[in-house]
């Protein structure tokens, strides 16, 4: 038997096969299938509803998707494994792992490593050929340099790794605020220019990015991990190492 | 706000315990997102890629929207990369020897030991936006207006793609393989 469709005012094409639809069709199953889930859009129209009354390809689609339906709506969800501690674990490394990358801190190594680098440069003449001025002794000179290439070393050992700027600030910020202040109170007293304290401003430098850099996240892990950690380890310098992993496992 | 957006809300903040919840509470869905889109095989990766890009993403997270269609349109999303990544990889493959095509199938036969697996296997034949829409509303039970905020695409779309899966798989049933007619193929272009 071959059907034809009254409300297709085209020549009836002969459908492909028992399912095969017209644009008829395909509106009356679109409706179908909203019903089926429950959802208003696309509506079920008078002119929709007309075509089901009368299209057996339609009535047989019905029946098939109202089994499709439930045959997928009664398929057993299978038990997944709790997998919550490796997942946590895996984003908490993440999270760590793409931390220093943040720009400021990037920055704020390598500008530690160029303070460095013109702190040496500077005081190279004292330390090597005692020459700090026409009034400084050499002896007076060399151990002025001594002290500024340890400040110079404070700054690349925490740009090689940020957890030691806080160290490192503990050294800089009294010896920058000492020079700050002397400069000052020379200037005013007249025992130097301000133009001749401008190499402070490497110290000054330095000291900010300390600063900037102690404040990298890295060196505060967040959570409850950190306190469980630090008893565990018998070292005070373990504790950074191994919180990450102690974190998963308390919430898993 | 539902629960699971308070704890997404609540999880900027960068507490473990907080962020366990979360994972906990979504997992499963995310997990089987990912096992109906791309494979079983690739879920447990593609699960973990997901979370990864959840919490990067989760400070941008806006407490008017909801926390499930959220999570669940970056699972979608990390799926597509993954189909994409399959599909140039396949292409590259094709120009170092295009005999290899023949023998490449579309994905790898899934193992069907179980219900879902022989569900999962059904779907794997469909067209990607249908499997999209139908997985999200039939197995995961959205309503059209979620999954269209899922596949960014109007919830009327979503309703054409689901009854177009339906029709799919019913030939595939009925038959054991999907027919469509010229001009079936011709709307889906022009979707």
């Amino acid at each position: 038997m071959r059907w034809t469709n009254p409300w297709n005012r085209r020549a009836p094409e002969p459908p492909t096969g028992q399912l095969a639809e017209d644009d008829d069709c395909a509106a009356a199953r679109a409706a179908l299938s909203a019903q089926l889930d429950a959802e208003s859009e696309p509506p079920l129209t008078e002119a929709i509803t007309e075509h089901l009354a009368h299209c057996p390809y339609c009535a047989v689609w019905q029946e098939s998707a109202h089994r499709l339906t439930r045959r997928i709506r009664l398929t057993s969800a299978r038990t997944l494994p709790d997998r919550t501690t490796q997942l946590l674990a895996a984003v908490l490394a993440d999270q760590s792992a793409r931390q220093p990358v943040r720009p400021v801190y990037r920055l704020a190594r390598w500008g530690l490593v160029t303070a460095a680098t013109a702190q040496l440069l500077i005081i190279f003449p004292a330390l090597i050929l005692g020459q700090a001025g026409a009034l400084v002794p050499a002896h007076a000179a060399r151990e002025l340099g001594a002290f500024n290439v340890a400040l110079a070393v404070g700054y690349l050992a925490a740009a090689l790794r940020p957890s030691r700027a806080r160290g490192a600030l503990l050294l800089a910020v009294p010896s920058t605020a000492l020079l700050v202040v002397l400069a000052i109170v020379d200037t005013a007293l007249g025992e130097t220019t301000l133009a001749a304290e401008t190499p402070h401003l490497v110290a000054v430098a330095g000291w900010a990015l300390l600063w900037v850099l102690s404040r990298s996240p890295q060196e505060e892990p967040p959570g409850p991990g950190r306190r469980g950690s630090r008893m565990s380890s018998s070292s005070g310098q373990g504790w950074f190492l191994s919180w990450r992993p102690a974190a998963g496992r308390r919430a898993g | 706000m539902d629960e699971l957006t308070r704890l997404a809300v609540q999880a900027r903040r960068g507490e473990p315990s907080v962020m366990a919840s979360f994972i906990r509470a979504t997992q499963r869905e995310v997990y089987s997102l990912c096992a109906y889109l791309v494979d079983e095989d690739t879920a447990d990766d593609l699960a973990q890629e997901t979370y990864l890009r959840v919490f990067r993403a989760l400070p941008d997270f806006r407490k008017e929207s909801s926390a499930r269609t959220w999570l669940l349109s970056i699972t979608r999303r990390v799926c597509m990369d993954e189909l994409r990544r399959r599909i140039r990889r396949r292409r590259s493959e094709t120009l170092v020897s295009e005999f290899n095509t023949e023998f490449n199938t579309d994905r790898p036969v899934p193992a069907t030991d179980d219900d879902q697996g022989e569900v999962r296997e059904l779907l794997s034949q469909l067209p990607e936006d249908r499997r999209s829409a139908f997985v999200l509303t039939q197995i995961l039970g959205l309503s059209y207006a979620d999954a269209g905020d899922i596949c960014q695409c109007p919830a009327g779309t979503i309703g054409s793609r689901v009854a177009r899966a339906r029709g799919d798989l019913i030939q595939v049933l009925e038959r054991g393989a999907p027919r469509r007619t010229e001009r079936e193929v011709r709307r889906d272009a022009m979707d």
